[in-house]
């Protein structure tokens, strides 16, 4: 098999026509390589055929756009949202695009289509009307034509879409993650503008006083989230904290750098804090404040923050020893689903495969209580929860979160939460409704 | 339905608007992909070209022109196709510029049909800015008092719109024609398709 000369740097070679070949063949779509020009350098199977779609649509006089400006305007598309993209060619059928780049530039593009995302059958009289051009005696031809088009299910199109790009990115070189980070940019803007919804949604007026203070409550969540090892809440929280940071200062750029800046400091404290050693985090903060001057536009430091909150995450994990953190986690994990039930220290350490002795050492570090002080915190948080439906006995309330006696349950739930099951309850009560007997 | 005698603008209102919105909203909380959206707004579209002439046919004249779409750089463009919709239903004439809209576009639009609105939307921050600089150049143009602004998207706050010197600001899509009503001192009544 011959070689295709994309471009003068680019060879698509064997590799890549076994690789067409098989995204054809899982997929069932057709496939097209195209040149950066627009001109064909490899067709699949379905094209060579006599029946096929789009032969018929150029029979015809083509569509009301030239299949080839339609192919440009859907690439373009493609490269500004870092994705292969679906769209329609021509009415009701579909296509999917993605660039193949060569250092950032677009030396060529792979096309699969035509494909329908409903049965024909399912067409409306109207819509076939407007293919054959109100010409019924087409009509015959065009179901033929129509029939060839392989219909693909939503989730088949999603798989089809990331391989295909998956093989857009083989062809490029060095690869397409340039595309990737206009990706990432793009939809964290997604994500921020959503929290800016919400935070309309939660506050009509957004006074610069109601907006300072939700931001210092956010700005205590990210602290406490850090420190719990929450990433990806952490993650959440500072979407929310830069929703609340551009609602004010957008276009500020350099009142927005600033606020990012105090934002940095913020992090780097948390993971102090969490547990990061104070050195390490200078060296990293310093580098930041480095890397910081150098942005230039709104986008960048937003994907930049995103990025220092993953990396001082990492600092945390690294510090934490790692093992220790790991047999901690399954331990928590097992004491969650099981506190409902008679644990010994004996049990758990079973669950996870280490003696009772080491698990108890493990535990005293990391969380600076015992086993058994930790799985009745567990205990008492959930009996809090269930004291909130007023119709549960707190009897069956002390069984169901492992204490088979109920006394020991009230000396234990006092020793934690400062009062008896029942003073809890009634508290909770006066406080939701103002005005409740106590019973 | 039509024949049953249900209000056109009823049909579009409680019927196929909320069903966009509902799928649009759903495909922002990530549970619709593009299939499914794509398959909401055929639905609609069938739905509309049933509606269309009928509501053409019930319209003597339209009450204001209003130019509409996406600013530069801004590719989302299901909150605005639902305003024109909306804004159809209830009787303007609409000049739909699509996405990734220039101001110099805007401009020219406002200009060559002599619109009385300019209706922008933007799902991004970092392309609200573009909505200040169509609001500059049509200030620059001396066509800013013959022609009223509006703004719209998810990150756009009633502060920037203020900030920006747009006239006006829609929190959704639904508020829209309400909204240029009173921008334009237009009759609450004029153009609605009542019921027969």
């Amino acid at each position: 098999m011959k070689e295709f000369l994309l471009s003068n740097r680019l060879k698509i070679g064997q590799e890549a026509f076994h690789q067409m070949e098989e995204f054809v063949h899982t997929t069932r779509l057709p496939l097209r390589l195209f040149d950066r020009k627009g001109n064909i350098c490899w067709i699949s199977n379905y094209f060579k055929g006599n029946l096929n779609f789009c032969k018929w649509i150029h029979a015809q006089g083509g569509s009301s756009k030239p299949c080839s400006k339609i192919h440009q305007e859907a690439l373009r598309e493609s490269l500004r949202w870092g994705e292969a993209i679906l769209s329609k060619c021509c009415y009701f059928v579909m296509q999917m695009v993605s660039p193949i780049l060569d250092k950032g530039q677009s030396i060529g593009y792979l096309i699969a289509s035509p494909f329908l995302l409903i049965h024909p059958s399912e067409l409306q009289p109207e819509e076939l009307l407007a293919l054959c051009q109100d010409n019924p005696t087409r009509d015959r031809y065009l179901k033929k034509a129509i029939h060839s088009i392989p219909v693909l299910q939503d989730e088949e199109v999603k798989e089809a879409a990331q391989y295909l790009f998956r093989i857009a990115d083989l062809f490029s070189n060095p690869n397409l993650s340039d595309l990737l980070k206009v990706r990432e940019a793009q939809i964290l803007q997604g994500k921020i503008a959503d929290q800016i919804r919400d935070l309309k949604d939660f506050d009509r007026e957004l006074t610069p006083h109601s907006l300072s203070k939700l931001f210092h409550d956010r700005e205590k969540e990210i602290v406490t989230k850090i420190r719990l090892g929450d990433r990806n809440g952490a993650k959440e929280i500072l979407y929310q904290l830069l929703a609340i940071i551009l609602v004010q200062y957008l276009e500020n750029f350099e009142i927005l750098k600033v606020s990012i800046l105090e934002l940095l400091i913020i992090l780097s404290r948390a993971a102090v804090e969490a547990g990061a050693k104070v050195e390490e985090m200078l060296g990293l903060r310093y580098g930041f404040i480095t890397e910081l001057s150098k942005i230039r536009d709104q986008e960048e430091l937003c994907l930049w923050i995103v990025k220092v909150l993953d990396k001082m995450t990492e600092q945390i994990y690294q510090t934490r020893n790692a093992k220790n953190y790991q047999r901690l986690k399954k331990a928590m994990d097992f004491i969650e689903m099981h506190c409902g039930e008679p644990l010994t220290v004996e049990q758990v350490a079973q669950a996870i495969y280490l003696s009772p002795s080491r698990l108890s050492h493990i535990i005293k570090d990391e969380l600076g209580m015992t086993l058994i002080d930790y799985l009745s915190k567990k205990r008492i948080d959930k009996a809090k929860a269930l004291l909130i439906n007023e119709d549960v006995p707190i009897a069956q309330i002390a069984q169901e979160v492992g204490f088979s006696d109920q006394s020991y349950f009230t000396k234990v739930f006092k020793k934690i939460a400062g009062c008896t099951p029942r003073a809890y309850r009634t508290n909770l009560f006066q406080t939701s409704n103002g005005n409740l007997s106590p019973d | 339905m039509i024949k049953e005698g249900v209000d056109l603008f009823r049909i579009l209102n409680h019927g196929l608007i909320p069903g966009m919105l509902d799928a649009s909203e759903r495909f922002r909380r990530g549970e619709f992909f593009i299939p499914e959206l794509l398959m909401s707004s055929r639905a609609l579209q069938f739905g509309l070209n049933v509606l269309r002439p009928l509501i053409q046919e019930r319209k003597n004249h339209k009450i204001a022109k209003v130019i509409i779409g996406t600013v530069k750089f801004d590719l989302h463009d299901i909150g605005k196709n639902l305003v024109t919709i909306l804004l159809e239903g209830n009787g303007f004439e609409i000049i739909d510029l699509g996405v990734d809209v220039t101001p110099e576009k805007f401009v020219r639009a406002v200009e060559k049909h002599e619109a009385q609105m300019l209706a922008m939307s933007s799902l991004l921050t970092s392309t609200m800015s573009w909505m200040r600089f169509t609001i500059e150049q049509l200030q620059a143009s001396g066509l800013s008092k013959k022609v009223k602004t509006l703004v719209g998207g998810a990150p756009v706050t009633p502060i920037f719109a203020k900030n920006i010197g747009a006239d006006g600001y829609c929190r959704e899509a639904t508020s829209a024609p309400s909204t240029i009503r009173k921008l334009l001192g237009i009759d609450e009544d004029e153009g609605i398709l009542v019921k027969q």
